[in-house]
C-alpha cells in the first residue's frame, strides 16, 4: 500500500521570464515502510518537492495524496492537524524551539493537540536517541549532533506515517552524521517507519532502499536498490563546530593584534 | 559616503517603522520638555507684562528729584533711568477703575496722558524720576548708597511707589526665587529627561540586538570598538535630528493651545494674575530644549553602545541569543499547562526568557498607571472639595457687614427670592456668670421670618408659634454619630432644656447727636463688651451724625426653650460642619417683641438667587454703594466657584495631556519592544507551525503572552497608583475634610481596558506579517 502519492506536482517561482520551475511535473509514490533518498545538487528542487510533502509550503499545481488524505486543498489550519498528526520534519539547523527542554520538544506535536503523552513510549524514545541524562537540557547545552536526535525525536513521537528528513547531516560532523542515519534506519525498522530522505551526500543516499535523483525539478532517476549498496567515496569531513569556533577566534586574534600593531603606530 | 554612515542609513530604510516611532518617541519628549517650560515662562510673561501694562515699566520710583539730579542718577552703574515725568496721580473714575494721569513723556499707551510734552529738564523743577534695576544682586546696598548720593547732592528723595509684581517677577525671584525655579526646572526637565532616555534606550538596545551579527561581521573584517560606538552615537544623532523639529513645533502648539484654552474657556483664571495670557517662548528654553533632546539621544544610546561593542566577533556573528538561556530561568509550573495548556506553556517561557527586554515596556506601562490612578485621585478630591465649598453655604452671594437697609436695599434692587438674613448673639451658656460648659453652650443667630419659617418647616417645626420657637442646629451630635474623631463633644442639650439668655433693651438706631445721650446710656460699639458704660473718651471719639445704636441698659436675662433640636437641615449658608458648638436658630419676630436685639453691624446675608451674583458684585463693589452703606464684605461664591472649577479644569487639562504624552511615550516603546520581540522569534513561530501549530492555537498563545505581559504591568503598577491615591486622601482628609479613601475605579478600568488595548493591538499587528510568511522561507531564512 503506498502511503504517498504525488501526480504532476509543480512548483514555480516568480512571473514571466523570471519564472522558476522548482518542481516541474512531478509524480512519485511511495509504499509504506520504505526508506527513501532524494539526491541532486543545490536548487534542483528537492527540499522544495520534501517542504509540499511536509506540507509546510504549498503546490502550485497538482496532488499530493498521503495516508488518503489529499493534502493540496487543504487550508492552512488543516494542514497544520495534518502536519502534527501525520509527518514528522527533520531539518539541517534542528529548528528546536530554544525555551522548552528536551523532553518538551519532543512531546511538542503531542502537546499541541493536546494528546496525552505516552509517557512508556517518550522513555523509550529518549533512550534510543540516547539522551537519556540530557532530558532537563534546554537545545543550548547540547551539541549539533545531540539537537538534531531531539529534532528526530520530535519527528517519531507522534507516530507519523512519513519522517521527512531535509539535509538532516548537512550540518553535522561524519560521527554525528553516521549516528543519525543509524537512528533513522532504526526507525524505519524498528517502528516500520516511512523516511524520506533529502541529502546530496553519496554515502548517506547509499544506504536507503531507494534513490530518487533529482535534476532541474525533474526526477532524472529512480532506482530501488535495497541490494545493491555500493561503497562511495568518502566525502571530506566537515569541520566540527568546535574547530569552527577556534577558526574564527583566531581570526579575532588577529584583528586585535592587527588593530593594536596599527594603534601602536 | 562613508560606509558606516551608508551602512546606518540603510539599517534606517529597512526598519522604517521602529525608525518612525523611535523618532515619534524623542519627539514627544522634546514636546512634553518645551510645554512645561513654554507654560512656564507664559504665565511669567503675563504677569510681567500685565504689571508693566497697568503700572508702568519701572521697578522703583523716586519722587521730587531735582532735574540736574537726574544725570547722576543716569550715570549710575545699577539702575537704568526709564523715564520721569512732572506729575503723575491715580484716579479712580465710577466704576471702580484705576487711572494714572500723566504730565510729561510716557512710552505706553495704556496711561491717560492728560498733558503729553516734552520736558525741559532743569534745576528749577523736581521730577518724579522711574527707575530699573540692572542688577538685583545689589539692590539694598545699592539704594541706600543712591539715595546718600542723592541727598548729599541736596536732595531729599524718597521712594514714593515701587512695581511690585515687577520687582516680585523680575527682581526677587531673580534673587532667591530664581535660584529655586532654577533648580526646581533644572530637577524636572532632569527627571524628564532620564524617564524619557530610560524609554527610548529601550529602542536603540533593540536596534542593537536585531543587528548583532552585523556588528559581529563588522568586528571580525576588523571594525575597532571605538567605531561600532561611533556608528551607534551616529544613528542616535540622526534620530535626534530628524526628532528634534517635529518635538519643538509640537511643543509651541501644544503652548499655544494652552493659552488659547485659558484666554477663551477659563478667562475667569486670568482675572488672578492678570488680564489675559501671553504665548512667550524664550529662544534660551528652544536651546534649553535641543540639548536636552540630544542628551536624551545619547543618553539612550549610550549602555546599547557599549555593549555593542563589547560584542566578540565570534559571539556576535553566531548570534546566538538562546546561549544566554538558563533551564532554571524558564520554568513554569505545571498549573500553567494544566491552565492554559502548551500554547501558555511556550507563551509563559518565552516572556520569562525575555524579562529583560520587556522589563522597560513593563515599567513604562507601570508609571502611566500610576500617574493616571493618583491624578484622578486627585482631581477626584479636588472635584469634592469644591462641591464641599459650593455646598458649604448654599448661597451664591455672601454679604457680611454693612449699615441699616443695605440687605433690605438689595432685596429690592435685585428682586431676590431666595435669601436669608442673619443677626449673631454672643455665646449664652446655661448659667451666665459661671465659666462655659461646652456641653451646654450654644451660639445664637437670628434669622430674618422667611428663612426662619423655610428652615423650622425643613426641620419639622411646623405647628408651633414661630415667634417664639428656637432651633437648635445640633451639628457635633451628627458628626459624633459619623465616629469622626475630630470633631468636638457633643452637647447635652435636647429639646425641652431652657437656656438664659443675657439681653438688653433695644433702642432703635439712630442719628447720634452728642447731646442727646443721656446719663447711662450704653452705646454698643464692641460686639462683646456690651455691659460697660460709655466713657468720656469714647464720648470724644463719636463724629456727629453717624448712625449708632443706643441701648438702654436694662439688663434682664431671657429664658428660650429649645422647642426643636434638627440634625441635618442647615439653613441657608450655614453647613453641617463650620461649627464647633451647636447653633441656636430665632426668629427675627422673637427679638422683636422680647427685644432681644443685637447690632446689625455683625450680620450676614445668604442670597441664593441664581444669576444675579455678577450683577450684585458690580453694584457692591461700587464705591458710591460703599459710602452709602460704610463697611461690609462680600464675596460672590458663584463666581470663586468658577474661578476654582476653571483652575482645576486647566489643572486636568495640563495633568492628562501630561499623561497622555508620557503614555504615548510609553506607547512608542511598547510598540518597538513587541514588534521585534516578536519579529525576532518568527522563526521560532514557523517552527510550532510547522510541527502542527493551527492558526486558532497560534493566535490563543499571543493573546496569552499579551494577557501574562499586561498582567504583570497592571499587578505592579494598581497596587503602587493606589497607595499613592490612599496617601492623597490622607492629605486631604488632614486638611480637615472628611471625605475618606474614594476608592479610583474609573481609573482603575481605564488602565485595565487602555493597556488591555494596547498590548493586544501591538501584538496583532505584530504577528500580521508573521502570518503571511511562508513557513519554509521563514524556517530557512537564518539559522539558529
Amino acid at each position: 500500500m503506498n502511503v504517498l502519492e504525488i501526480s504532476h506536482l509543480i512548483k514555480t517561482y516568480g512571473k514571466g521570464d523570471n519564472l522558476v520551475k522548482a518542481v516541474d511535473d512531478v509524480s512519485l509514490s511511495v509504499p509504506e515502510g520504505q526508506f527513501v533518498a532524494i539526491v541532486g545538487a543545490s536548487g534542483s528542487g528537492k527540499s522544495t518537492l520534501l517542504h509540499m510533502i511536509g506540507g509546510v509550503d504549498n503546490p502550485t499545481k497538482g496532488d499530493i495524496v498521503i495516508d488518503g488524505e489529499n493534502i493540496s486543498k487543504y487550508n492552512s489550519d488543516k494542514l497544520a492537524v495534518f502536519r502534527r498528526e501525520k509527518v514528522g520534519i527533520i531539518y539541517q539547523f534542528y529548528n528546536l524551539i530554544p525555551v522548552l527542554n528536551v523532553s518538551e520538544n519532543i512531546t511538542l506535536p503531542c502537546d499541541l493537540g493536546n494528546k496525552k503523552i505516552d509517557e512508556e513510549y517518550l522513555k523509550d524514545l529518549i533512550e534510543t536517541l540516547g539522551l537519556s541524562g540530557r532530558v532537563k537540557n534546554l537545545p543550548n547545552q547540547l551539541s549539533g549532533g545531540q539537537q538534531q536526535r531531539v529534532a528526530i525525536g520530535r519527528a517519531l513521537f507522534n507516530h507519523p506515517k512519513i519522517i521527512l528528513a531535509d539535509e538532516p547531516t548537512g550540518n553535522l560532523d561524519k560521527k554525528s552524521s553516521d549516528e543519525i542515519v543509524n537512528l533513522l534506519k532504526t526507525a524505519n525498522q524498528k517502528y516500520h517507519q516511512t523516511v524520506i530522505l533529502v541529502t546530496h551526500d553519496a554515502n548517506i543516499a547509499a544506504q536507503a532502499d531507494r534513490i530518487i535523483t533529482f535534476e532541474d525539478g525533474k526526477i532524472i532517476s529512480d532506482k530501488l536498490q535495497r541490494e545493491a549498496i555500493s561503497p562511495a567515496p568518502t566525502p571530506k569531513a566537515q569541520p566540527t563546530e568546535a574547530e569552527e569556533i577556534a577558526e574564527l577566534e583566531e581570526i579575532e586574534r588577529e584583528v586585535e593584534a592587527e588593530n593594536e600593531s596599527s594603534n601602536a603606530a | 559616503m562613508k560606509v558606516l554612515t551608508r551602512l546606518n542609513l540603510v539599517n534606517f530604510k529597512q526598519n522604517r517603522i521602529r525608525t518612525a516611532v523611535t523618532i515619534v518617541g524623542v519627539a514627544l519628549s522634546i514636546t512634553l520638555i518645551l510645554t512645561v517650560i513654554g507654560i512656564a515662562t507664559s504665565i511669567w510673561y503675563s504677569i510681567v507684562e500685565d504689571a508693566r501694562g497697568r503700572y508702568g515699566d519701572y521697578h522703583t520710583m523716586y519722587e521730587d528729584v531735582p532735574g540736574d539730579k537726574i544725570e547722576l542718577l543716569e550715570q549710575s552703574k545699577y539702575y537704568n533711568v526709564m523715564y520721569y515725568s512732572e506729575h503723575v496721580s491715580e484716579v479712580i473714575d465710577e466704576e471702580g477703575v484705576k487711572h494714572l494721569y500723566w504730565i510729561g513723556p510716557y512710552p505706553k499707551e495704556s496711561y491717560k496722558v492728560i498733558e503729553q510734552k516734552d520736558i525741559v529738564r532743569d534745576e528749577e523743577h523736581v521730577y518724579n524720576v522711574f527707575l530699573k534695576y540692572k542688577d538685583f544682586d545689589s539692590t539694598e546696598n545699592d539704594e541706600r548708597m543712591q539715595t546718600r548720593a542723592l541727598g548729599d547732592a541736596g536732595c531729599d528723595t524718597v521712594t514714593v511707589r515701587v512695581n511690585i509684581d515687577l520687582q516680585i517677577f523680575e527682581g526677587d525671584l531673580g534673587k532667591t526665587g530664581r535660584i529655586l525655579f532654577m533648580s526646581l526646572s533644572t530637577l524636572a526637565i532632569g527627571t524628564m529627561a532620564i524617564i524619557a532616555a530610560f524609554i527610548i534606550r529601550n529602542s536603540f538596545s533593540i536596534s542593537i540586538t536585531e543587528r548583532v551579527r552585523q556588528f559581529g561581521m563588522l568586528s571580525s573584517v576588523g571594525a575597532r570598538p571605538r567605531q561600532i560606538r561611533r556608528m551607534i552615537y551616529q544613528e542616535a544623532l540622526l534620530i535626534g535630528l530628524a526628532a528634534l523639529p517635529f518635538g519643538l513645533l509640537l511643543g509651541a502648539l501644544l503652548t499655544l493651545g494652552v493659552v488659547l484654552i485659558v484666554n477663551n474657556l477659563l478667562i475667569d483664571i486670568m482675572t488672578i494674575i492678570g488680564s489675559e495670557m501671553l504665548f512667550f517662548i524664550p529662544w534660551q528654553a528652544i536651546v534649553i530644549c535641543f540639548v536636552v533632546g540630544l542628551i536624551i539621544v545619547f543618553l539612550s544610546a549610550a549602555s546599547p553602545a557599549i555593549v555593542a561593542s563589547r560584542y566578540s566577533p565570534i559571539y556576535a556573528l553566531r548570534s546566538n541569543q538562546d546561549v544566554k538561556i538558563k533551564a532554571r530561568k524558564v520554568r513554569t509550573s505545571k498549573l500553567t499547562r494544566m491552565i492554559w495548556g502548551m500554547g501558555g506553556v511556550i507563551a509563559r517561557k518565552n516572556l520569562k526568557r525575555s524579562r529583560q527586554k520587556y522589563r522597560t515596556t513593563v515599567i513604562s506601562i507601570v508609571l502611566s498607571v500610576v500617574a493616571l490612578i493618583s491624578v484622578v485621585s486627585f482631581m477626584d478630591y479636588s472635584h469634592k472639595i469644591i462641591d464641599f465649598f459650593i455646598s458649604f453655604t448654599g448661597a451664591n452671594v455672601i454679604v457680611q457687614g454693612g449699615e441699616d437697609g443695605l440687605y433690605e436695599d438689595l432685596v429690592k434692587k435685585f428682586d431676590l427670592k431666595e435669601y436669608a438674613i442673619y443677626s449673631h448673639l454672643p455665646i449664652i451658656h446655661d448659667d451666665n456668670e459661671g465659666p462655659i460648659d461646652s456641653k451646654k453652650s450654644v451660639l445664637t443667630t437670628v434669622v430674618s421670618r422667611d428663612e426662619f419659617a423655610r428652615f423650622a418647616k425643613n426641620a419639622g417645626e411646623e405647628n408651633a408659634d414661630l415667634s417664639h420657637a428656637a432651633i437648635l442646629f445640633n451639628t457635633i451630635t451628627t458628626y459624633a454619630r459619623d465616629g469622626s474623631p475630630r470633631i468636638g463633644r457633643a452637647t447635652s442639650l435636647k429639646a425641652g432644656d431652657k437656656l438664659n439668655l443675657k439681653t438688653v433693651k433695644y433702642v432703635e438706631k439712630k442719628k447720634l447727636v452728642k447731646d442727646a445721650i443721656k446719663d447711662g446710656d450704653v452705646i454698643i460699639d464692641d460686639f462683646y463688651n456690651d455691659d460697660a458704660e460709655t466713657t468720656e473718651e469714647e464720648l470724644e471719639e463719636i463724629v456727629e451724625n453717624q448712625y449708632i445704636i443706643v441701648y438702654v441698659p436694662e439688663e434682664k436675662v431671657e429664658e428660650i426653650e429649645i422647642t426643636t433640636i434638627s440634625e441635618d437641615v442647615t439653613p441657608l449658608g450655614y453647613h453641617k460642619s463650620s461649627y464647633v458648638l451647636p447653633i441656636l436658630y430665632i426668629s427675627e419676630d422673637y427679638y422683636r417683641i422680647d427685644n432681644i436685639f443685637l447690632p446689625d453691624e455683625s450680620g450676614e446675608m445668604y442670597i441664593a438667587d441664581e444669576n444675579k451674583s455678577d450683577k450684585i458684585e458690580q453694584y457692591l463693589a461700587l464705591e458710591s454703594t460703599r459710602d452709602e452703606y460704610g463697611d461690609y464684605y462680600f464675596e460672590n461664591m458663584e463666581k470663586t466657584t468658577r474661578i476654582l472649577k476653571n483652575i482645576i479644569l486647566l489643572a486636568e487639562i495640563l495633568t492628562y495631556g501630561f499623561i497622555i504624552i508620557v503614555s504615548l511615550i510609553g506607547v512608542t516603546n511598547i510598540f518597538n519592544t513587541i514588534t521585534t520581540n516578536v519579529a525576532l522569534r518568527a522563526k521560532e513561530f514557523a517552527i510550532l507551525k510547522s510541527v502542527g501549530m493551527t492558526n486558532k492555537e497560534f493566535n490563543r498563545m499571543i493573546r496569552l503572552e499579551s494577557i501574562m505581559y499586561s498582567t504583570r504591568a497592571l499587578m505592579i503598577g494598581i497596587p503602587i497608583g493606589l497607595l499613592v491615591s490612599y496617601g492623597i486622601s490622607q492629605l486631604f482628609d488632614a486638611a480637615a475634610t472628611d471625605f475618606g479613601w474614594i476608592f479610583p475605579w474609573s481609573a482603575i478600568i481605564i488602565s485595565v481596558a487602555s493597556v488591555a488595548i494596547l498590548v493586544a493591538g501591538v501584538m496583532r499587528y505584530s504577528v500580521r506579517e508573521i502570518k503571511k510568511q511562508n513557513i519554509i522561507e521563514t524556517i530557512r531564512k537564518e539559522s539558529f
